[in-house]
């Protein structure tokens, strides 16, 4: 699905630091099932077609919390334990349809080194579809080591 | 505009459109929610107003999640997280041996035990059957990491309200929320989402 991101050392980071980014994809109606029983959410918009055209809608809509996996995904396989994320601020922009490609992408915001090694990075991060469009966008920060 | 929030049995005061023609533009009448409710299938168009900014400071009902290894292990089917699984290998002396969630599932946290904090139509005054609803805006802040097999208890309370104008008009209700472990002042995360509902 995507490649494994190198992982970052504070020396080398800058900030306006472009971050690799990482394609997911292509999304599959199927993985909609078991996220509408995760969040207890039946809506029909997730997972009727025809419904969803009635709509007005191409086709189903991703669930907007599997959106921000995806792209929290992204951003905690850069760190180097996924768990060294502090913070997030994402809002969403536009919608997800089946076998849509998803590239995450980010940019160094603000460096503060902590007192022994490393510091704490904050960054913006972006989720687009192979159209261009931007689906989630925001900030991440999480901690980094030094080398 | 309606003067108080309503509820399904209360009686409110509402200003009428200027397509309700027995009373005329402008007119304040005293009605019943489920009797504008059926005027306005009749004849379509009538807008009620409704104020939420009155809702600033409601406190939501607080609310439990259990993080299933059922929801993790079908969360890591879709989501493929390396590292991570979903096997709880709790030991007899060490809780915190029990595995870890991975940061991408606390969205799901965030948003399902919210969602178990309100009732769209007695807190938010939005008949989720009829309108449009979506997530606007998400921060969390992260204290400890998310382990498996934990009970997470979210409280939570409306913030913000405000009034937005897009291609139409909606509100925007921000809701401040923290969530927390078992054990006192054991804090997970914290912080807002937003949900926007048009008008």
């Amino acid at each position: 699905m995507s490649e494994a991101l190198s992982k970052p050392y504070f020396e080398d980071l800058e900030v306006g630091m472009v971050l690799p980014t990482m394609e997911l994809g292509p999304m599959d109606r199927f993985d909609y099932i078991p996220i509408a029983l995760i969040l207890r959410d039946t809506n029909p918009l997730h997972l009727d077609r025809v419904y969803a055209r009635e709509r007005g809608l191409p086709d189903v809509v991703q669930q907007g919390p599997l959106n921000q996996a995806f792209l929290y995904r992204y951003f905690t396989s850069w760190l180097h334990h996924p768990w060294d994320l502090m913070a997030t601020k994402m809002r969403f922009t536009a919608n997800v349809f089946p076998d849509d490609v998803l590239q995450c992408g980010g940019e160094v915001l603000d460096l503060v080194e902590e007192p022994g090694a490393g510091g704490v990075v904050n960054c913006a991060v972006w989720q687009r579809n192979q159209d261009g469009q931007t689906i989630l966008k925001g900030e991440a920060k999480g901690r980094v080591p030094g080398r | 505009m309606i003067d108080a929030i309503p509820r399904l049995q209360d009686t409110v005061v509402a200003t009428l459109p200027s397509s309700y023609e027995p009373r005329g533009a402008g007119a304040r009448v005293t009605v019943r929610p489920a009797v504008v409710l059926v005027w306005e299938w009749q004849n379509g168009g009538l807008q009620l107003d409704i104020d939420r900014t009155t809702l600033i400071g409601r406190e939501l009902r607080s609310a439990i999640y259990t993080v299933t290894e059922v929801d993790v292990n079908d969360f890591l089917g879709v989501v493929d997280e390396p590292g991570f699984a979903a096997t709880r290998e709790i030991t007899a002396s060490a809780a915190d041996n029990a595995s870890l969630a991975p940061p991408s599932f606390a969205p799901f946290v965030a948003v399902l035990g919210l969602l178990k904090t309100f009732d769209w139509q007695d807190d938010f005054l939005f008949d989720y059957r009829t309108g449009t609803a979506m997530f606007g805006e998400q921060s969390i802040e992260f204290h400890r990491p998310l382990r498996v097999g934990e009970v997470v208890a979210i409280a939570a309370s409306i913030s913000d309200v405000c009034e937005k104008q897009g291609k139409s008009l909606f509100d925007v209700i921000e809701v401040t929320f923290e969530i927390t472990g078992s054990a006192e002042g054991d804090r997970l995360m914290s912080g807002q989402q937003s949900y926007i509902l048009f008008k």
